[in-house]
């Protein structure tokens, strides 16, 4: 266990401290040949691309494949539930679900895969572009890209809590000073998405401890820890970068920690869309769990 | 510590030489720069390279090996380009600082290949 745990831990935090080490043999050998600068200097960011991109896209790979399988099992599924709507009748009126309501979240999937990953690995490439070339600056773009798309992901977690609270069948049960704490240190702490974070887990929160009346604790438990994974695993690569970046700016570059904060503030975005997918994931799954239980209950 | 005396003392050197065979002093300067040059790189640029070396030997990439290597490329480049502008030929040092650039650049060419490709699979088409 102790050599699984170190294998994961040096696969995460390896290229960061390689990154470290090889400032320091940067600033060596600037020191020993001034006029060997500029090469260091493109020499450095093509290292930090090679060490550090590695993590910011395969975070990314990893949100394609699973807003693609979602979305494909979305198509796969439609059907099969239409019919199990039409066969259970009565059932349903019981669980008092809206269709539209997992159109809706199968349809922010979709929208996520074609649209706002598209445009999200756009940003991340035009500020690569923009540190590569400073003469050639697109970072209005990218953080034009970026707070876009954050205000698409925050007005579709709205549209889920409005869907949500109409729904009336689903309350919010568990007790809201307990949770305002918490609440408030994530919003505090997590910069760009952490209010967004706030509201979606709370929207969560409510939709799932409604459905506790059906599903045992333990399911749901299990349900948001698979949904949320590589939500958080985003999260901690994203804050990495931060770290990083804020722990190497007085000895380096200007370029390469501004470079680590892009990437950073990139795959923050990318969590909030990660969210986005999770959310939608939890639905789905909570929804039929629900259903088949109340059929096989009912018959 | 003794190897900046004796370099000084072939700086003194050339200084006499120029004096007493003007028309020889090209050839002279040249011959002694190179030899200069190879026992100065030997005995201290390479074994420093090395020691700077060992400190990251435990890093499992090779980046830091070609950054050193490079940079030690580059310097001797500078300064055998140097030498030729010394007696005059400057276009020749131009040439001589290009092939030197293309050396390094080629020493790189997989790693840049490699980041191509990580920042090609960000592309979903």
């Amino acid at each position: 266990m102790p050599d699984f745990l170190n294998s994961i831990i040096a696969e995460v935090l390896g290229p960061f401290f390689l990154l470290m080490v090889m400032l320091l043999i940067t600033l060596l050998v600037d020191f020993f040949l001034p006029a060997f600068q500029k090469w260091t200097r493109f020499v450095l960011l093509l290292l930090v691309l090679l060490l550090l991109m590695e993590p910011a896209t395969e975070s990314f790979r990893q949100i394609q494949l699973i807003t693609h399988s979602i979305a494909s099992l979305f198509l796969g599924m439609y059907p099969l539930i239409a019919a199990m709507i039409l066969a259970s009748g009565a059932t349903f009126s019981v669980v008092n679900f809206q269709p539209a309501m997992l159109l809706f979240a199968q349809g922010a999937v979709v929208f996520a895969e074609k649209f706002l990953l598209p445009i999200l690995s756009t940003a991340l490439l035009l500020d690569i572009l923009t540190r590569l070339m400073p003469e050639i600056v697109f970072t209005r773009m990218a953080d034009l890209l970026r707070t876009s798309l954050l205000a698409i992901v925050s007005a579709m977690v709205a549209a889920y809590s409005i869907f949500i609270t109409a729904g009336g069948a689903l309350t919010w049960t568990l007790s809201g000073t307990l949770n305002e704490p918490i609440k408030e240190l994530i919003r505090q702490n997590i910069p760009l998405i952490g209010s967004l974070l706030t509201d979606t887990l709370g929207s969560i929160g409510r939709y799932s401890s409604g459905a506790t009346a059906y599903i045992s604790i333990w399911l749901l438990l299990s349900i948001w820890t698979v949904a949320l994974l590589p939500a958080l695993k985003i999260l901690c690569t994203a804050f990495l970068f931060r770290w990083t970046a804020a722990l190497i700016e007085p000895f380096s570059q200007k370029e390469v920690c501004g470079l680590l904060d892009d990437i950073g503030r990139t795959l923050f975005v990318l969590c909030a869309i990660s969210f986005l997918i999770s959310f939608a994931f939890i639905y789905t799954t909570i929804f039929i769990v629900t259903f088949i239980k109340m059929m096989t209950l009912g018959k | 510590m003794a190897v900046i005396f004796q370099l000084f003392i072939v700086y003194i050197l050339l200084l006499l030489l120029s004096f007493a065979a003007p028309a020889l002093h090209p050839i002279l300067y040249t011959t002694l720069f190179l030899l200069t040059a190879v026992y100065v790189l030997f005995t201290f640029l390479v074994p420093f390279a090395t020691s700077v070396l060992s400190l990251v030997e435990k890093v499992p990439v090779p980046y830091t090996t070609l950054l050193v290597v490079s940079a030690g490329l580059y310097y001797m480049g500078e300064l055998l380009a140097l030498q030729m502008k010394d007696e005059g030929y400057g276009a020749f040092a131009r040439l001589f600082q290009t092939v030197m650039k293309i050396v390094i650049l080629t020493l790189w060419f997989p790693s840049i290949k490699q980041l191509i490709e990580t920042i090609h699979a960000l592309i979903p088409w």
